[in-house]
């Protein structure tokens, strides 16, 4: 027959032992420490955040004023170019280096080129390209206007166009706008023989 | 070997690829056409029409058996051949002439790849001459390009020495692409460059590395400021 429990002997004991006590305490005490560690790196990831925003935020905007200013330099180089005389002198000197001696040359024909818009257009790779769009309109004897379209460009060209002039942005903007100066410059005298060229071919 | 292709792609994804361009082109002149006077100022551009033989290729291991992963150095290399040509006339404005393999050309390629000298020996110039004027060209562009892949030694090496090996296997394996214009008139060399990507070949797009390869050349000569020779 089975014994009974005695009960007496399960009651917990009247006094905590000192041992137990001191594991408690640690157990708070590390606990108390851990949440402390807690917060603090909470606070210095905020402190952090913080200062990532205050050094960005402002990087940020220099850079992106550096990057405007950049434009606004490779505008100016741009706008220093006196594009149309350009092309008005250089068509002269190809008709003129073209005529055959003893023709009438052009005679009672009117020439007009009109420049539409050019600049440079962004490629994603970071570069730039020269643009030109431009209309070549011939008027002869009266009659009617014949108009031809000479584009110069990245991703649309005349057939009888060459590759647009590209350069990285900062090749662009060094040495005073040099290299922005020069593919203008260029691209005038290219529309002005393109110009020619047909012309001579028409007559 | 997972492992050890993420690591290759990870080293190449940090490698920075820039060509080395030299250009000698003073006296140069056109050989098929006579300039139209202009304020255009070319010199290596003036040779407007390029011969073009096939890309010189160099591939290691040589047996593709051999290598740590695919390498598809005859596929990449047509690759690069092709958007060379179509860069050099869609972007530079030559008028690219394919011409076939030559025998000699490949010492051609060794002399261009190992000197700096622009004048290259007797027999070379007349060669470059030769291909030049049978194609009815102003000059010669020369491609090379060396393709090196990780091998399964490389493999066995990592092992061996406990990965220390890896850093070595990385400085040895990329693609190296090397482009020469040569003269129709002297044979001599007018403009080179050279570049290096490293990194597993293949991992850079063909496309990115001749675009870099060819940026520091300058365009043609328009065609409407030529006229055929009298």
């Amino acid at each position: 027959m089975a014994k009974e429990p005695d009960l007496a002997s399960l009651a917990p004991p009247a006094v905590i032992a000192r041992e137990d006590l001191e594991l408690a305490a640690a157990i708070v005490l590390a606990s108390g420490a851990l949440a402390a560690l807690g917060c603090a790196i909470c606070l210095s990831n905020a402190v952090v955040a913080g200062g990532f925003g205050l050094v960005y935020l402002p990087l940020a905007a220099v850079i992106n004023a550096a990057d405007r200013a950049q434009v606004g330099r490779i505008q100016h180089a741009l706008a220093a170019v006196d594009f149309a005389p350009r092309a008005d002198e250089a068509m002269r000197r190809f008709l003129g280096a073209r005529a055959e001696p003893g023709a009438s040359g052009l005679g009672a024909t009117e020439v007009e080129l009109v420049v539409i818009g050019y600049g440079f257009a962004p490629l994603p790779s970071g570069h730039a390209c020269f643009f030109l769009d431009s209309r070549l309109r011939v008027t002869r004897g009266g009659g009617a206007p014949s108009e031809d379209a000479i584009v110069l460009g990245p991703f649309r060209r005349s057939d009888d166009a060459p590759p647009p002039h590209c350069s990285s942005r900062s090749a662009l903007d060094s040495g005073d706008g040099q290299e922005t100066r020069l593919a203008a410059e260029e691209s005038a005298e290219i529309l002005a023989a393109i110009a020619a060229s047909r012309l001579a071919e028409s007559l | 070997m997972s492992r050890a292709l993420a690591l290759a792609l990870a080293v190449s994804l940090c490698a920075c690829v820039h060509a080395q361009v030299r250009s000698d082109a003073r006296g140069v002149e056109p050989s098929t056409y006579v300039a139209i006077p202009s304020r255009l100022e070319r010199s290596v551009g003036l040779l407007r029409r390029l011969a073009l033989p096939p890309l010189e290729l160099e591939a290691s291991p040589t047996n593709p058996s051999y290598c740590l992963g695919p390498c598809e150095s005859a596929a990449f290399a047509a690759e690069l051949d092709s958007d060379a040509r179509r860069f050099l006339s869609d972007w530079r404005g030559y008028e690219a002439v394919d011409v076939e393999a030559t025998p000699g050309l490949d010492e051609l390629a060794r002399w261009a790849r190992s000197t700096d000298d622009d004048e290259p020996p007797e027999p070379l110039r007349m060669l470059a001459q030769r291909i030049a004027a049978s194609s009815r060209s102003d000059g010669v562009a020369l491609l090379q390009s060396e393709l090196v892949y990780l091998t399964w030694f490389d493999g066995v090496a990592w092992y061996a020495t406990l990965t220390f090996a890896i850093p070595i296997s990385m400085a040895r394996i990329g693609t190296w692409l090397e482009a020469d214009v040569f003269d129709a008139r002297t044979g001599r060399r007018v403009w080179h460059s050279r570049l290096r990507a490293a990194g597993t070949p293949g991992t850079d797009k063909s496309r990115d590395l001749v675009n870099e390869l060819f940026d520091g050349l300058e365009l043609a000569l328009p065609l409407v400021l030529t006229r055929p020779l009298p």
